[in-house]
């Protein structure tokens, strides 16, 4: 870097400038330097390390799965590796074996806040809510800030109570990590969960402002546009109460129907009878279709 | 964003080894999402409680809690059962006398929501999950079909019995 | 302090854009001694509306007690700028003692390490200038207006109130000319151009990135009038909020200390950057007085296309090409992409003179079969700027982008 870019560099100056690459996502270039720093420290773990997260980072799980491998058959202990290894089994579908990594790690890192969140997602992924609750714990009792806790803890408020009391986790994390995208995304989610999608479709472009690329942001936008465009209206208390309202207005219109078919003169009971045939058909289709209009 | 590695310190804070037990178990995919709600409405609006449960008891089955829902199968059996009986043997008379012809449509559309009310107050959290993580429910279509077939089946077969 | 944390904080996460709230949040942070967290919320507050004086003072309170004393000077100047400011004694007494002092901007952590400084050569190779660049005739018209003749005739400008000064941050896909253009805008300035990479800066030394950037600023500054251009800024100035390292972040501080001149004087050094990704720059970059001024460079039109394929083709044998046509083939191709289908037609011929030996120049047919198998690499770039523009409510800064994809049917 600005030393000497012709002479040979130490191992601790290539690996600080891949590291300040990849920090700053600029992964060409951090390729470029990391395989520059493999041909004259073919050793370095960390270098190898950083070659099988930049391939993860730039989509390419099959060279990133090799590269892991690789490195963890010299070095198994690698904690980068090993948690690289986890993230990739579980994009992978391979979960028992992304779980056995993660326990293994936590035997080896009993205080490691990042590994249970690591365990914690996961756990949340297959839906054993209790156990991801009591690792975001763990993770918390040990590290009361970390992020990634306080994310999991937080979403896991909001699905036993989303519109109960406000969420001591979320309210922590908004407070530490102000900036943190997963305070943005947990708030977003809270924010849409008390019926209030249009600050949630705000806060989702602050974010999305950010991170353009992210198909996922890039989705959670998307929803909450068509959620909140005007044509959406009669689907409110839906929105808002979810499958609930759905089942009460169902019931209603049932025994409305009924009732207006005995009380109302027939034109009447049928006009209400194709409104609501209507109702259900917009119900079905109009959201799919504006989704893809959007 | 690269890891960092935690400390090495040996002091020893109490993890709790339950915590590090496999949960996932040794099946080679274990169940990552659940029927959607959506699949579980329409078989109880369509199919009854009888078909909601099937849609019900699957979901139990692949949460690994059939051990603490199983009892919303005799729950559908039972909300099944009792008006039926209770329709053969002077309620239909009753209600027809009070609501008119036809109603029975009515009643058995409001069991199903009913008993989908229950069923989704059990397994709300399930969906919730689902929702704000993404994950993709199952195709709802062949269990669907196959728990309304099923139970029109059973509804028609305690008809049978009943009257 | 009637209002209680708990309220302060349950009434934000109903209503998170509620700036009065906010502003209140982040006073009673402050009094109550949280130094960090309400600066992170007056952070917010200015993110959310960067004309917000109070905003500004709060965030220079809240940087003085943590001990940034030159951080908080700088804000505070700032905030003297925008309406609504009132002044706060004790920040008024440190500007006046900070000024008296100029003290130096950076402390090295280390101790001196002079020898590591990094000599700024001065480009002096051959001079580009706009005629050089074919096309793009709207965007040159906006950077003489908006750059060139703001820098050659100040006191025109002035006179009709129109803000010159701070930086100009020209964004775009890869490989669509923005170097050259700044290397245009420098001739065009009659002024030295220096170009400065994310390789000149950054250091494995705590505090030499620093010192590294301040000796380029102090080098432009000594060869002025000049045009000091920084590639690829999203990697210098790469946004603190995703930033995972403190030296990440320190080096955006020293960069928003040097542009906002404080203690110095950036007269005559026209600053320029480029980056291909505008959502990675510190927002604090592009507020007013720093790269407030934000150009889009477009993939390079027909004309532009047609000039390139003629400059790639010079000195190689061809027979009868019609660059005009092949610049139609190749809607939203950057200069680099234009080159590697050159290169594909070339090799295209070179492999019929090894199989056939049949020695013949490039044709027509050749770059159009080229056309098939290129892809314009613009197109990822277009398509996350597509995501700012249509679903993200990107403000003014992205508004020409906006036009370009509604004008080529991308939006």
């Amino acid at each position: 870097m600005s030393s000497d870019s012709n002479g040979p560099r130490d191992l601790a100056a290539i690996e600080h400038e891949a590291h300040a690459l990849v920090e700053r996502r600029r992964y060409a270039q951090a390729e470029v330097t990391v395989s520059r720093g493999l041909k004259e420290f073919p050793d370095s773990t960390q270098l190898q390390y950083l070659a099988a997260f930049i391939d993860y980072a730039c989509d390419r799980p099959a060279a990133a799965m090799q590269g892991v491998k690789m490195l963890l058959s010299q070095a198994p202990q690698h904690y980068g590796a090993r948690t690289l290894y986890a993230q990739l089994l579980e994009n992978d579908k391979q979960l028992v074996e992304a779980e056995r990594v993660w326990i293994d790690l936590l035997r080896d890192y009993p205080q490691s806040a990042d590994c249970f969140a690591g365990y914690g997602e996961l756990m949340l992924k297959t839906l054993h809510l209790e156990k991801a609750r009591r690792l975001a714990q763990e993770g918390l009792r040990h590290s009361p800030e970390h992020a990634d806790c306080l994310y999991l803890a937080a979403m896991i408020d909001l699905i036993r109570n989303p519109r109960g009391a406000r969420s001591e986790h979320l309210q922590l994390m908004l407070r530490e990590h102000p900036e943190h995208v997963r305070s943005a995304v947990a708030l977003a989610v809270a924010l849409s969960a008390s019926g209030n999608n249009r600050g949630a479709l705000r806060i989702a472009q602050e974010v999305l402002r950010q991170r353009p690329n992210s198909p996922e942001l890039v989705e959670m936008v998307r929803e909450l546009k068509a959620q909140t465009h005007w044509s959406m209206l009669p689907l409110y208390p839906i929105q808002r109460w979810g499958w609930s309202a759905a089942i009460v207005i169902t019931l209603v219109a049932i025994i409305g129907l009924r009732v207006g078919e005995r009380a109302l003169p027939p034109s009447l009971s049928e006009t209400l009878t194709w409104i609501w045939l209507g109702y259900v058909i917009y119900s079905w289709t109009w959201p799919r279709l504006l989704r893809r209009w959007i | 964003m690269l890891p960092t590695k935690p400390g090495t310190t040996q002091l020893q804070m109490e993890t709790r080894d339950d915590l590090l037990q496999a949960t996932l178990g040794h099946s080679d995919s274990p169940a990552t999402s659940i029927y959607s709600a959506l699949t579980g409405y329409m078989a109880s609006f369509f199919g009854g409680p009888v078909a909601g449960a099937t849609v019900a008891l699957v979901n139990a089955y692949r949460l690994k809690r059939l051990g603490t829902d199983w009892p919303l199968g005799l729950l559908a059996l039972a909300a099944t059962i009792g008006p039926m009986w209770w329709w053969f043997h002077g309620g239909a008379r009753w209600i027809i006398a009070y609501a008119g012809a036809g109603v029975q449509e009515v009643l058995y559309r409001v069991l199903g929501l009913a008993f989908f009310a229950v069923v989704y107050g059990c397994h709300r959290q399930y969906y919730r999950n689902m929702t704000y993580f993404g994950l993709t429910p199952p195709s709802g279509w062949p269990l669907g079909i196959g728990a309304v077939a099923g139970g029109l089946a059973v509804n028609f077969a305690l008809a049978a019995v009943l009257s | 302090m009637s209002e209680s944390r708990e309220d302060l904080e349950r009434g934000l996460l109903s209503d998170p854009f509620n700036g009065e709230l906010r502003g209140r949040y982040a006073g009673w942070l402050l009094d109550s001694s949280e130094h960090a967290a309400s600066l992170a919320q007056y952070e917010i507050l200015i993110r959310q509306s960067p004309e917000n004086a109070s905003a500004h003072v709060g965030a220079a309170r809240a940087l003085l007690r943590l001990g940034k004393a030159a951080e908080a000077a700088r804000y505070y100047a700032h905030a003297r700028q925008l309406s609504g400011f009132a002044p706060h004694e004790e920040l008024e007494a440190h500007l006046a003692a900070t000024a008296r002092t100029h003290a130096p901007r950076l402390s090295v952590v280390d101790g001196g390490r002079s020898d590591t400084v990094v000599e700024l050569a001065v480009a002096t190779q051959q001079r580009t200038r706009f005629d050089d660049i074919a096309g793009l005739e709207d965007l040159k018209r906006t950077i003489r207006l908006q750059i060139i003749e703001p820098f050659l005739q100040p006191g025109l400008f002035a006179k009709f109130k129109k803000r010159a000064g701070g930086g100009v941050l020209l964004y775009g896909p890869p490989g669509c000319g923005k170097t050259l253009i700044a290397r245009a805008v420098a001739t065009e300035c009659r002024a030295e151009f220096v170009s400065v990479g994310i390789s000149d800066v950054l250091n494995l030394y705590i505090g030499e990135s620093e010192r590294n950037l301040a000796a380029m600023f102090d080098k432009a500054r000594h060869s002025r009038p000049c045009v000091l251009f920084f590639d690829e800024i999203d990697a210098l100035g790469f946004a603190r909020s995703k930033a995972h390292s403190e030296h990440t972040r320190q080096i955006v501080n020293e960069f928003l200390a040097q542009l906002d001149g404080f203690g110095t004087d950036n007269r005559d050094v026209l600053i320029l950057a480029a980056t291909n990704m505008p959502w990675d720059v510190d927002s604090a970059l592009k507020r007013p007085g720093r790269f407030s001024r934000q150009v889009f460079v477009p993939p390079p039109d027909e004309a532009a296309r047609a000039h390139i394929v003629e400059l790639k083709l010079a000195g190689v044998p061809h027979e009868d090409i019609d660059p005009k046509a092949i610049a139609a083939l190749t809607p939203h191709f950057s200069g680099a992409d234009i080159e590697g289908l050159v290169e594909l037609a070339k090799d295209y011929v070179l492999e019929e003179h090894l199989a056939q030996h049949t020695e013949r120049g490039i044709r027509q047919q050749d770059l159009q079969r080229a056309a098939q198998s290129v892809n314009a690499s613009t197109l990822d770039w277009l398509r996350t700027a597509r995501n700012l523009v249509k679903y993200a409510g990107a403000d003014d800064a992205y508004s020409e982008v906006g036009r370009y994809l509604k004008t080529h049917k991308l939006g």
